[in-house]
């Protein structure tokens, strides 16, 4: 159980800066998720956590004491890598008991150590196997078997889940937070997927080109995106993003369609892009008008149905548009392509966001 | 059988008979010499004579000739141990990344240019008695009084003796880019997680060494093993050039005996019995070769 606290954490390779000065405190406990795009910088700064990579400046502050310069086997933390990185030689037991082994703990208590966590993660059965003989949701337990059954510090995940298929990693991801809410041990865990992101996280921190673009609770994130690259990023589908300006209370799209604002609509003369969440379009008579659409392709997913549609006229009915935007419908019903159709939106979920700097206007 | 078979069958076919030609019938024809007598000096037979194991028990009740099989023994044993272990070591250097890597590289791997032959003549005259460089330098030093006699000196410890260390030591030298060169390419297949996973574990450079890279190594080694002891037992030229099996036959190995059997004393039979003990001592190697790897595959 410890806290972290990184404070302006720079890395460089070779004069080529990738984390610009990342400052953020993690509470005791806590289950955060660093997520962003490819190249980011969030593997690398849960790595400069780790140890595995150097700090080039900033400290890393775990419980009080800078960690910066101690090898990773000083640092008391256990990290699940992308490939799990199980001992290919080593049976299950033996992969679980190594740090312990070598930590010198004697033989009865890594044997009760390594079996707790195996029935924790179900892998009593398991333990005399080799990885080889294990299927990747299998190796996928080891390899957390193997960070929980030294009871560390810390957690650090490193994409654990993108190597198993969809059926299995929404199954990993719910024992991954099942284990977290038994253990509550702080945690740190990077990924690329939103999704993920927003259903473990206690706390989401959005990375984009070395930099935090946001950081706070899933539901923060998502009702309230900082900026353009955060409002774009999480959420599925994602936010239609239109350009254009606010003109007397409405928002006018550069293509020219005409959408009614609320009162309460930031007031600009600059170019604004308005976000909407495509949960918040509902097609047909419900809310206030959005505008008139085109339907152009159809998705249904059963529960709900996506709907790529192009935008033909604003909400007060003027012409213009133009803009292709996603719906998403949870009305049970057949919708049809190449049909016209209302649809209405409450102005109150609307986003609005600087064209310039992109980020949130109130 | 199909056009792709044939296709292969017709890729390997000058392979397969250029080791059937100079591989397999020199030996099937060697192990025939060895239950004959074959005597140069006794002039033309009409009949072949048939011996049995008479040519063996010979070779084997002569002193020098099993002197010769443990020196065989003990030479291959010294420079592939300590081949290996250079290797192991070097091959971790080599695969580190540190300023100038290529300088050091380009340095282990020199060896490798020069043919055995070349490189027994060269340190021939390195280790030549009065003319030695090395003894020079160790002269200079004021380590040694005198010349190491490092090719002649016939004073011998157990069954070890300077000339014996002056051959492995050039066999080492001579041998240790193609070790490196094997172990790098096992080295490099160990994925880099697997460190890190071992770093996050508390291990320290000699724990990683030890769980991770050598057991990871275990079929790269193994192959290796099995090649250098192989061609260690069959081993000619560098003995033969640099000694030619002395002083009193303490550099002596089976190739060199065989050889000097049927070359310098016309036994063309004894010299097929020597090449059959061969042949039965990496048959051994390949013997525990082959059981450890059907091990490794039940596993």
């Amino acid at each position: 159980m410890s806290t972290i606290r990184i404070d302006n954490v720079r890395k460089s390779f070779g004069g080529f800066e990738v984390v610009h000065g990342v400052s953020l405190d993690i509470a005791d406990g806590e289950f955060v998720i660093l997520v962003g795009p490819s190249g980011c910088g969030k593997s690398t700064l849960l790595r400069m956590i780790a140890g595995l990579e150097s700090i080039s400046s900033g400290n890393v502050v775990v419980d009080d004491l800078v960690i910066n310069r101690l090898p990773p086997r000083e640092r008391d933390i256990a990290m699940v890598f992308q490939s799990y990185a199980l001992y290919p030689h080593m049976t299950v037991r033996r992969n679980m008991a190594f740090s312990l082994k070598l930590a010198g703990a004697p033989k009865g208590d890594i044997d009760r150590q390594v079996q707790a966590a195996a029935e924790i993660l179900d892998l009593v059965s398991l333990l005399e196997r080799k990885p080889a003989q294990l299927s990747g949701g299998q190796r996928q337990r080891v390899a957390m078997g193997r960070a929980i059954v030294r009871n560390p510090k810390l957690f650090l995940f490193d994409e654990p889940l993108s190597n198993l298929d969809a059926k299995l990693r929404v199954q990993m991801r719910s024992e991954i937070k099942e284990l977290h809410q038994r253990l509550r041990t702080t945690t740190v865990y990077v990924t690329h997927d939103q999704v993920e992101a927003m259903t473990m996280a206690d706390r989401i921190v959005v990375m984009n080109a070395g930099r935090i673009e946001q950081a706070g609770t899933p539901m923060d994130l998502y009702e309230k995106p900082a900026s353009l690259f955060v409002a774009a990023f999480i959420g599925s589908p994602s936010m239609n993003l239109i350009h254009g300006r606010i003109e007397d209370s409405a928002f006018l799209s550069d293509a020219g369609a005409r959408i009614p604002l609320a009162a309460n609509a930031p007031v600009t003369s600059d170019p604004v892009v308005l976000g909407v969440r495509p949960e918040s379009l509902h097609v047909g008579g419900v809310g206030p008008a959005f505008g008139e659409c085109r339907l152009r392709v159809v998705e249904p997913m059963g529960s709900e149905t996506l709907l790529a549609a192009t935008l033909l006229s604003g909400g007060d009915g003027a012409h213009g548009g133009g803009e292709n935007i996603m719906i998403l419908s949870r009305v049970k019903e057949r919708y049809a392509a190449d049909t016209t159709v209302r649809v209405g939106a409450d102005p109150g979920e609307f986003h609005f966001f600087d064209a310039t700097s992109g980020r949130r206007l109130e | 059988m199909n056009e792709k078979n044939i296709f292969c069958y017709l890729m390997v076919a000058p392979a397969l008979l250029v080791t059937a030609l100079l591989g397999i019938y020199p030996m099937l024809a060697s192990m025939v010499m060895s239950f004959q007598s074959y005597d140069l000096l006794a002039g033309q037979r009409d009949t072949i004579e048939w011996v049995g194991f008479e040519n063996y028990r010979t070779i084997l009740a002569d002193d020098r000739f099993l002197q010769t099989i443990s020196q065989t023994v003990i030479f291959t044993i010294l420079a592939v141990g300590i081949v290996v272990s250079m290797g192991l070591f070097l091959a971790q250097v080599v695969n580190a990344k540190f300023r100038g890597r290529a300088v050091v590289r380009t340095l282990i791997f020199s060896p490798w240019f020069v043919p055995p032959v070349v490189a027994s003549a060269i340190w021939m005259w390195l280790l030549q008695t009065e003319r030695s460089p090395i003894n020079a330098v160790l002269r200079d030093l004021g380590w040694t009084s005198g010349n190491i006699r490092f090719l002649t000196d016939p004073e011998t410890w157990g069954p070890f003796s300077i000339p014996m260390m002056s051959v492995v030591a050039v066999r080492v030298w001579n041998g240790l880019p193609f070790v490196i060169i094997f172990l790098l390419a096992g080295l490099q297949s160990i994925p880099k997680s697997l460190y890190e996973a071992a770093d996050m574990d508390g291990a320290g450079i000699l724990q990683k060494f030890r769980h991770v890279t050598l057991p990871m190594l275990r079929p790269v080694l193994m192959v290796l093993l099995a090649l250098l002891f192989m061609n260690g037992f069959g081993h000619f030229e560098m003995n033969y050039i640099m000694t030619q099996g002395g002083p009193r036959n303490l550099t002596n190995v089976l190739a060199v005996w065989s050889y000097q059997e049927g070359f310098a004393f016309f036994r063309f039979d004894n010299a097929a019995a020597a090449s059959g003990i061969i042949l039965a001592m990496t048959s051994v190697i390949c013997a525990i070769y082959l059981r450890l790897q059907y091990k490794d595959d039940l596993r």
